[in-house]
């Protein structure tokens, strides 16, 4: 395999391994990684790779090619710092193929040498015939990211929606791996008092899937109950303007069904977003799916502490049949007092991109800027993700 | 945002001045160049500044101020430059120059590097022919902020103006200098930052001892990107919880208090993030996004007259190759 651009980019050292000054690559075969099949996720949801490529090391010197040598480990040691949570600047490793169609190099974080093993071996000999120092066959082994990143594409919403809108943007090409993404959810103006917590969920249709878009959200209308009844509580920005409310002196226990869904996957989440208006009835609440088979969830727990709306994760029930058509969420009140209101439910279809990203709270509402909420991955520049509140300008 | 570097440079009976600045390529970097000259002569005095260049690209005037005196003329120039390094696409060392049509007394050069920056407040001066002190308002409308101001008095020989030399009321002083004593037309410079936490009017002032000319230019400066409190845990993780079926039967268990977490075997292994560690990936053309939030008593995200957010939402992706291409 030939190469136009193979190169370690450190802050202050850039590694040209093609230069044919101090470096000359003499063999190279690029690992290849795949999905991490761990439970556990590290990062990226593909494998970390080591590579080794051997390299000749030159000099007009014997001190140039020393010098040559020792800029590798340089950089070398600097990622190892990076991976070490060191405040230095990630190395990448940057590569493009001789004839390659892309603008630029892909390029892939460094993280340090493999294991235990030395990240440079060298050999005994010391070429120093005919002027010209050498020292030849340098392994240089490290590890990387095993994804290689490419170009950048940013979409965004042709016009803002009324939250809580399911927004879709259209990335003009789907692509073959799952790529680091970020988001940015902008509109929050000054003094908006945004956020009384909750959840930011986000899906997509895999290449190699058929299924569609796979966020639904039901109001009171697309709900059915036989203990629950429907209030107009869109003096409080009720979405659909109702909500469903169980009032436990009537109905110690109810059952909110939404027909229908026909999500054909294997797991879902499902979101509420809920209102205790008592001080001391808590409630539980847990989801069911039925239809092909029955799949339950575990109770979780709707505490008295607060009397404002909220959002809460339900559960994620799950079966092998690969869909589920209608879902319930089931309540118990803890006394035979107070009522629960419940304004809509969210259900998430699980591909292996879809994510729930959990949103604390935040008051901003002494704040004069115009703020954007970010979920970034930051691929190539931190060993996290982040997300933030971002000052914006207009 | 914050100051990022101080840096001056003077020289005596010149025509320009360059000096070498190293750039941070942190995002919102700008810097704040105030150019202080002065010719003193008993037929002309007249001065113009004819270019003021940072890595050859000149740099944009906020502000400028003149100053006359029995034979001598003072000027002092505040330019900007923002993004200097340009995303990356510059040098991180670049020469700053200003040139004049003419020699001069003197020329001093204070230069301020600012990172973090989002926006910039309306520049305001203040001169004086005879004072021993000299202050400026400035009215910040947007916060968080940083002031920046410079200024000079004339030195006097055989003052102790410049020991004497100090910022008062809001100022913080970042350095001073001198441009030499030997002459009368010299200068004691000055610049001083203020922080303004709030949106408010702070007083940058600094006060001497004896009577001399003087003058102040001030600016606020605003931003930047703010990391909030509380949003910095983690993707949550994707734990599925439930009941396990076999063979059609159901083997539904009742979880009594905690909920207990189990991985279902029989669901294809899914991305779990122990530790926030992992980051968003999608592959698909169309990215679906719902942001369930509430605010206070109200259901839905609400502005500040509690009418229902319209939000946007914008996707960046970097495509990823498993081999070259």
């Amino acid at each position: 395999m030939s190469y136009s651009v193979l190169e370690l980019v450190g802050k202050n050292l850039t590694i040209n391994l093609l230069d044919g000054v101090n470096y000359a690559l003499v063999q190279w075969a690029p690992s290849v990684s795949a999905r991490d099949r761990s439970l556990l996720g590290n990062y990226s949801p593909y494998l970390n790779v080591s590579e080794v490529l051997t390299v000749n090391v030159f000099g007009e010197s014997v001190t140039e090619a020393l010098q040559a040598l020792d800029d590798i480990n340089i950089v070398l040691e600097q990622a190892e710092a990076w991976s070490l949570g060191d405040a230095v600047e990630p190395v990448l490793m940057r590569v493009q193929m001789l004839g390659s169609s892309l603008d630029e190099p892909l390029e892939a974080v460094v993280l340090g040498r493999p294991g235990d093993e030395s990240p440079m071996m060298l050999q005994p000999s010391f070429n120093q015939d005919l002027l010209i120092y050498e020292i030849s066959n340098v392994e240089i082994r490290l590890v990387r990211r095993g994804l290689w990143l490419g170009e950048e594409v940013e979409r965004s919403l042709s016009s803002a929606l009324t939250n809580p809108a399911v927004m879709t943007v259209n990335m003009g090409e789907r692509v073959n791996r799952l790529s680091p993404t970020t988001l940015r959810v902008t509109g929050f103006g000054p003094g908006t008092p945004m956020i009384g917590g909750g959840f930011l969920l986000v899906s997509g249709t895999p290449a190699a899937s058929s299924q569609g878009r796979n966020i639904g959200i039901y109001g009171a209308a697309s709900m059915s109950s036989s203990e629950f009844d429907v209030e107009d509580d869109s003096a409080n920005n009720a979405h659909f303007d109702d909500i469903l409310q169980i009032d436990a002196a009537a109905h110690a226990t109810g059952t909110i069904l939404i027909p229908g869904i026909y999500a054909e996957v294997s797991r879902i989440s499902i979101f509420a977003a809920v209102r205790n208006n008592s001080t001391t009835t808590t409630w539980r609440v847990r989801a069911k799916s039925t239809g092909y088979v029955t799949a339950v969830g575990g109770w979780r727990t709707i505490d008295a502490l607060s009397q404002d709306p909220r959002i809460i994760y339900v559960g994620t029930p799950a079966n092998q049949s690969g869909a589920h058509i209608n879902v319930a969420l089931e309540f118990v009140a803890s006394a035979n007092s107070g009522t629960l209101d419940v304004n809509y439910v969210v259900v998430l279809g699980h591909d292996p991109s879809t994510r729930h990203v959990t949103i604390r709270a935040g008051d901003y509402s002494a704040e004069s800027f115009p703020r954007a909420l970010v979920v970034a991955d930051r691929a190539t520049t931190h060993r996290t993700p982040l997300i933030y509140i971002e000052t914006v300008t207009e | 945002m914050q100051i990022y570097s101080v840096s001056t440079s003077s020289i005596k009976a010149a025509t320009s001045r360059s000096v070498q600045i190293d750039l941070p390529t942190d995002g919102g970097t700008r810097v704040y160049v105030f150019v202080h000259a002065g010719r003193a002569s008993s037929t002309d005095t007249s001065f113009v500044l004819l270019s003021a260049t940072l890595g050859g690209q000149a740099m944009s005037l906020v502000t400028s101020l003149t100053q006359t005196s029995s034979n001598r003329l003072y000027r002092e120039y505040l330019y900007e430059v923002i993004d200097p390094v340009d995303g990356g696409g510059n040098p991180t060392t670049q020469t700053l120059t200003v040139l004049f049509n003419r020699s001069v007394n003197l020329i001093g050069l204070t230069t301020i590097i600012v990172t973090g920056v989002v926006e910039r407040g309306a520049a305001v001066s203040d001169s004086a022919d005879n004072n021993n002190s000299i202050d400026v308002d400035v009215t910040t409308t947007l916060f968080p902020g940083i002031i920046l101001a410079g200024g000079h008095i004339r030195r006097r020989l055989d003052s102790g103006n410049y020991d004497s030399l100090a910022a008062t009321d809001d100022a913080v002083q970042l350095v001073k200098y001198s441009t030499g004593t030997a002459d009368f037309v010299d200068l004691n410079i000055f610049a001083g930052s203020a922080v303004a936490d709030a949106a408010a009017t702070y007083t940058m002032g600094w006060e001497w001892a004896d009577n001399d000319l003087t003058a102040l230019i001030a600016v606020p400066l605003y931003g930047a990107v703010e990391v909030a409190e509380a949003e910095l845990s983690a993707i949550d993780p994707e734990v599925v919880i439930g009941t396990a079926t076999l063979d059609g039967l159901l083997a539904e268990a009742e979880f009594s208090g905690v909920d207990p977490e189990v991985i279902l075997g029989s669901i294809p292994p899914v991305q779990v993030s122990g530790d926030g560690r992992l980051y968003l990936s999608t592959s698909a053309q169309n990215i679906t996004v719902l942001l369930l939030a509430t605010a206070g008593e109200l259901w839905t995200i609400a502005d500040a007259a509690d009418a229902v957010e319209q939000l946007g939402l914008t996707v960046t992706r970097r495509k990823g190759y498993l081999t070259p291409l």
